[in-house]
């Protein structure tokens, strides 16, 4: 049973929208996984470290924002399908399905990780999250591009399943590793719908290549990419929405302060770069391997929307790199 | 060269050069365009407009938050361009 990584191929061969639901339906039974279960009869050892809380007091406000992420999702997909449905009903199909999906599907699993993260946090003796601050994080979701909200998202789950996977490595308490890494087996699963979802809107010509590439881009930019989060010098305002990557405490005198090593350093960080890499392909079928290759990509897709001339921009990129090097 | 680009990005913006170049903030520009609704759409239009006369490869675009204004990005790219004395 696996996801549907080419959603168009499936919609030309003849499936229909109910196909593809039907597919997503059985998968998220198949992976369902319950709090209740994951709970049952089980306490926190002593060996709950403060980096250990550190990362839920981090992760169980992150999972807040999931929500209206969602419901936006939800609600301007099957908007924007509606309004393609005479001009391109093959992008209009994708629409429906990604919007269905994260309707069902995505709110459902995200309820979990929100519920799984409360529990851990009462059992950790932490402080709940306020009621203000509960309702800070439920905040609109912009309005914008699917295909670029499709990435953002991806990347937003590429960023939590490399964190929850340090958590569940590092911590030395059974339970803590276990919710941890259930909940990061579900956003890996995200993360490839949503690149799927991207791949079907950039194959079915609702977007050009360059809004997967652009979001990209500004993900992992080095001079204040939206992975660097509240690392970065400057934060835009936002209206209502919490970008819960923006607030992450790092102020040595903070109690729940993440380390480097948790967000910006060494494998850590070289494995959301090279997930961001791998999305980017998926989505595109576009080869890079380093931030530069990203740049000339995005670049040229500015000038083109052919995918070989991409392609091409971003080798002949690479080799006059390597020529001036040599 | 600069005029180009200054050009280009007022055409990606669907707006006047005045309208992009005349002191109000980005966020002001984005108000004022028919087209763009947040700041990816302003790094399409300077990124384009960089790629339009073939700069992909000599300079970063500035991060810049949305109070700053379209010539405080083209002032940091003018400063990358510029040798160091």
């Amino acid at each position: 049973m696996l996801i549907m990584t080419d959603v168009v191929k499936e919609l030309r061969a003849g499936a229909t929208i109910s196909d593809v639901l039907r597919v997503q339906q059985s998968y998220h039974e198949h992976r369902r996984w319950a709090t209740d279960k994951l709970f049952d009869g089980r306490r926190l050892s002593s060996n709950v470290s403060q980096v250990d809380k550190a990362a839920l007091w981090h992760s169980s406000r992150a999972e807040l924002t999931t929500q209206p992420a969602g419901i936006r999702l939800a609600v301007d997909g099957v908007r924007l399908a509606n309004e393609l449905r005479e001009t391109n009903p093959l992008g209009s199909d994708v629409l429906h399905i990604a919007a269905a999906w994260s309707a069902r599907y995505w709110l459902e699993e995200e309820a979990h990780h929100e519920v799984a993260f409360g529990r851990l946090l009462d059992m950790a003796g932490m402080d709940a999250i306020e009621v203000d601050d509960v309702i800070e994080h439920r905040g609109p979701f912009p309005a914008d591009n699917y295909a670029r909200v499709s990435i953002l998202q991806a990347c937003v789950e590429i960023e939590a399943c490399v964190s929850y996977g340090w958590v569940s490595r590092q911590s030395e308490d059974p339970l803590v590793r276990d919710v941890f890494h259930t909940i990061m087996k579900d956003e890996v699963q995200h993360r490839q719908y949503f690149a799927s979802f991207a791949k079907a809107l950039v194959d079915s010509g609702v977007y050009p290549i360059k809004d997967v590439l652009s979001m990209a881009y500004t993900w992992i930019r080095p001079d204040g990419g939206e992975t660097f989060g509240s690392a970065r010098e400057a934060q835009s305002e936002r209206q209502g929405y919490v970008n819960w990557w923006e607030q992450t405490r790092t102020d040595e005198d903070d109690e729940f302060r993440l380390g480097d090593d948790a967000l910006h350093e060494g494998s850590v960080h070289a494995k959301k770069l090279t997930s961001v890499f791998a999305l980017v392909r998926e989505a595109t079928g576009i080869q890079t391997e380093s931030y530069d290759d990203l740049k000339r990509a995005y670049f040229a897709s500015l000038r083109t929307n052919d995918v070989d001339r991409i392609r091409s921009a971003v080798s002949a990129g690479a080799a006059r790199e390597a020529a001036l090097a040599g | 060269m600069f005029a180009e680009i200054r050009t280009n990005i007022a055409r990606r913006l669907q707006l006047t050069e005045e309208e992009v170049f005349d002191g109000r903030t980005l966020s002001a520009v984005l108000v004022a365009s028919p087209t763009a609704i947040n700041s990816i759409d302003l790094l399409d239009a300077f990124a384009g407009a960089l790629a339009d006369v073939g700069l992909d490869d000599d300079v970063e675009l500035p991060t810049m938050t949305l109070d700053h204004t379209a010539d405080d990005v083209l002032s940091a790219l003018r400063k990358q361009l510029t040798p160091a004395a």
